[in-house]
């Protein structure tokens, strides 16, 4: 799972960075407005985490920028106005959640997950494919009751195809919301980490569609 | 306009009676004239022939003389015996009614007959000599007036008819000026109530040239007043972003204390942020809606602003499993700031959130020019000893609930300024009610009030 925190308090970000980090999120810091907007119309994120002050371009104009590029990827506001009609209007303008400051990192996480859920429909923070349940607030995945220890990449290529479920996704996408644009393309390290996941999960949970991508 | 009704009216009526009395007196003068004329004429017609017997020397030229009833009558007595008469007399005896010195011309008076005829009378003595002695005769000529007497009663008739649609006229036009000079000050009265009503942002400018000056100054104060409360409102959201961002990172220095294993301190710096958060909060939701109600104008479209709440809240935990229901009526205009009426409204239904078990109801209940708007939950309620203290600062029905404790606080403050109180009572839902006052703005239904309301809902 792959977000974009766009957040100009250096220390803030760090913060927050290092609880989504936690949390098994890949996390890219984005220091201000044009720079938001600019990556948020050109990569492709599964949550972006908004503060309305930002230099450059305000926070609602990258909302509603983004909104209006047909962007629907889930974003939440983070910001000190917290006033109900202030967060009112930023839902308005196409928010998907809003969190006044000062916020405890585990709520953000919690929020963020729930909105990154239902933008993959799913009602409930439990995701289940086949013999697996994955818990993603508790960050947990059992086989047949079984605990299963993943590592935080290995949770977090699950956790993304498990959100896209019945959805073949394709190399390039996969790697992107796993890694990052950090993967060269010709590298195997997507088959080998599929390959440790199936080796720990069992063979059949994820699919191999020849020529469109993995699917569970 | 009374007063001018009334000095009009009085003004004519003087002037009529003046008028009747003028011309009345101008006739009376004519008719004596006329009278005097024909009593020379007579006296100088009448004297002693040889045989010292009366006679007139001349014909009189007043025709009426020859006609008998015919209005005009003359008369010579002699020791109170008729001795001579007009043809005219026929069978009228003129009774002397004023005895003149000798010689003289006489005095006029007036004599009214039983049948209501009216004679005008002159008469006076004159001597003539005879064998060396003088003879006193008297002489008496009259006029008929009662033609006269009805030609008065026409004429006060027409001029007061005439003085009747004068002071119509006047009446009028007194109250058609009127009408029209205070015409910009209605206008301004009804412009005024339209503000306070929170229908218009200011006064309209195309006022008359009498009252622009006052418009322009009021206009200019409802400008001022507007920019002070948008100020503070900045002011209040700017100091936000300015305290709650290092407070934001205080609470991961908390956090990272508490990975280091030091969990006193974390407690501690958790505690103390929690406090200045509250503090921060209750003083900015004050700053907020300070003066609030004295900056007149706003207006809230309530059930729009519920719903946009509801779609927030929707989006918060537990926001999707409960049913939202808002009945409150589509036309109903509150006189309340959007944003003040949002922040009341928002940590009510946010604290039905965290508590109701399936639905949260908002309803209103009309009385007058108030309403109620009530919020119903199905959760577990609060039990009639914790009501009064829940509206305290920042107390909190159970600990263990998210949220800073403040909400129904920040609630009590909002409506303080607004002279409202927050009443908690049991639901028929079987949850909690909670309720609060407000008063609401009479929407005639008017082209483009509508449109005035969202306007101001969505500023």
């Amino acid at each position: 799972m792959r977000v974009m925190l766009v957040e100009d308090e250096e220390k803030i970000a760090t913060e927050v960075a290092c609880a989504l980090t936690e949390a098994g999120y890949l996390v890219e810091i984005v220091g201000d407005g044009e720079e938001a907007w600019f990556r948020g119309e050109t990569e492709s994120y599964d949550g972006i985490v908004l503060d309305l002050g930002l230099p450059k371009l305000d926070g609602i104009s990258v909302l509603t920028r983004l909104r209006d590029a047909g962007i629907a990827t889930p974003i939440l506001i983070l910001s000190a106005r917290g006033a109900w009609m202030e967060r009112v209007a930023g839902v308005d303008a196409g928010a998907d959640d809003y969190l006044p400051k000062p916020f405890h990192p585990e709520e953000l996480i919690a929020r963020l997950g729930a909105i990154i859920r239902r933008a993959g429909a799913h009602t409930t923070s439990i995701i289940e494919v086949g013999p697996a349940r994955i818990d993603t607030r508790r960050m947990s995945v059992t086989v047949r009751g079984r605990q299963i220890a993943l590592s935080r990449l290995e949770y977090r290529a699950l956790w993304y195809l498990a959100n896209n479920k019945g959805r073949p996704v394709p190399q390039g996408e996969f790697g992107e919301h796993v890694y990052g644009g950090e993967l060269e393309p010709d590298s195997n390290a997507l088959e080998v980490l599929v390959g440790r996941l199936r080796k720990k999960l069992g063979p059949n949970i994820i699919a191999t569609q020849r020529g469109f991508g993995y699917l569970v | 306009m009374f007063l001018a009704a009334l000095s009009i009216a009085a003004t004519l009526t003087a002037a009529g009676l003046l008028f009747a009395n003028v011309f009345e007196d101008h006739l009376d003068l004519l008719i004596e004239q006329d009278l005097r004329n024909c009593w020379l004429e007579l006296a100088d017609a009448f004297a002693l022939d040889d045989a010292d017997k009366p006679v007139l020397t001349k014909e009189l030229t007043d025709p009426r003389y020859q006609l008998s009833a015919n209005g005009a009558y003359w008369r010579v007595t002699e020791d109170g015996a008729t001795i001579l008469r007009s043809l005219s007399t026929w069978g009228q005896d003129i009774e002397p009614t004023a005895i003149a010195h000798p010689g003289s011309t006489g005095k006029m008076s007036v004599l009214h007959n039983p049948d209501g005829s009216t004679f005008h009378v002159m008469e006076g003595e004159v001597s003539r000599d005879a064998d060396g002695k003088s003879r006193i005769f008297r002489l008496v000529v009259a006029l008929d007036t009662s033609a006269v007497r009805l030609l008065k009663r026409s004429f006060q008739i027409r001029t007061m008819l005439m003085l009747a649609i004068i002071g119509c006229v006047l009446v009028c036009g007194a109250w058609i000026q009127v009408a029209l000079g205070l015409r910009p000050i209605k206008l301004l009265r009804n412009d005024i109530a339209l503000v306070n009503e929170g229908r218009k942002a200011r006064l309209t400018d195309e006022a008359s040239a009498e009252v622009a000056p006052l418009v322009t100054q009021a206009n200019r104060l409802l400008a001022q007043q507007e920019s002070l409360v948008r100020k503070a409102r900045e002011r209040a959201g700017n100091l936000a972003h300015g305290l709650k961002t290092p407070l934001t990172i205080l609470l991961g220095e908390a956090r990272r204390a508490e990975a280091k294993g030091e969990f006193e301190i974390a407690a501690s710096l958790r505690e103390q942020i929690a406090l200045m958060r509250r503090h921060i909060d209750r003083e900015l939701t004050r700053a907020r809606t300070f003066g609030a109600p004295a900056g007149g104008g706003a207006l809230t479209d309530a059930r729009k602003t519920v719903d946009r709440l509801i779609g927030l809240l929707k989006r918060m935990p537990r926001g999707q499993l409960i049913r939202w229901r808002n009945e409150l009526p589509t036309d109903l205009r509150l006189r309340m700031d959007p944003d003040d009426f949002g922040e009341i409204v928002g940590n009510l239904l946010d604290n039905a959130r965290k508590w109701a078990k399936s639905g949260v109801n908002v309803g209103a209940q009309m009385s007058g020019n108030n309403t109620c708007i009530l919020i119903d939950d199905d959760g577990p309620g609060i039990p009639p000893g914790a009501r009064d203290r829940l509206a305290q600062r920042g107390e909190r029905a159970c600990v263990g609930a998210e949220g800073t404790g403040l909400g129904l606080a920040i609630v009590q403050d909002i409506l303080a300024q607004f002279g409202a109180d927050l009443t908690i009572a049991d639901s028929p839902k079987g949850g909690c009610r909670v309720a609060f006052t407000t008063s609401i703005v009479k929407t005639t239904k008017r082209a483009g009030d509508d449109l005035a309301a969202e306007v101001i809902s969505d500023a």
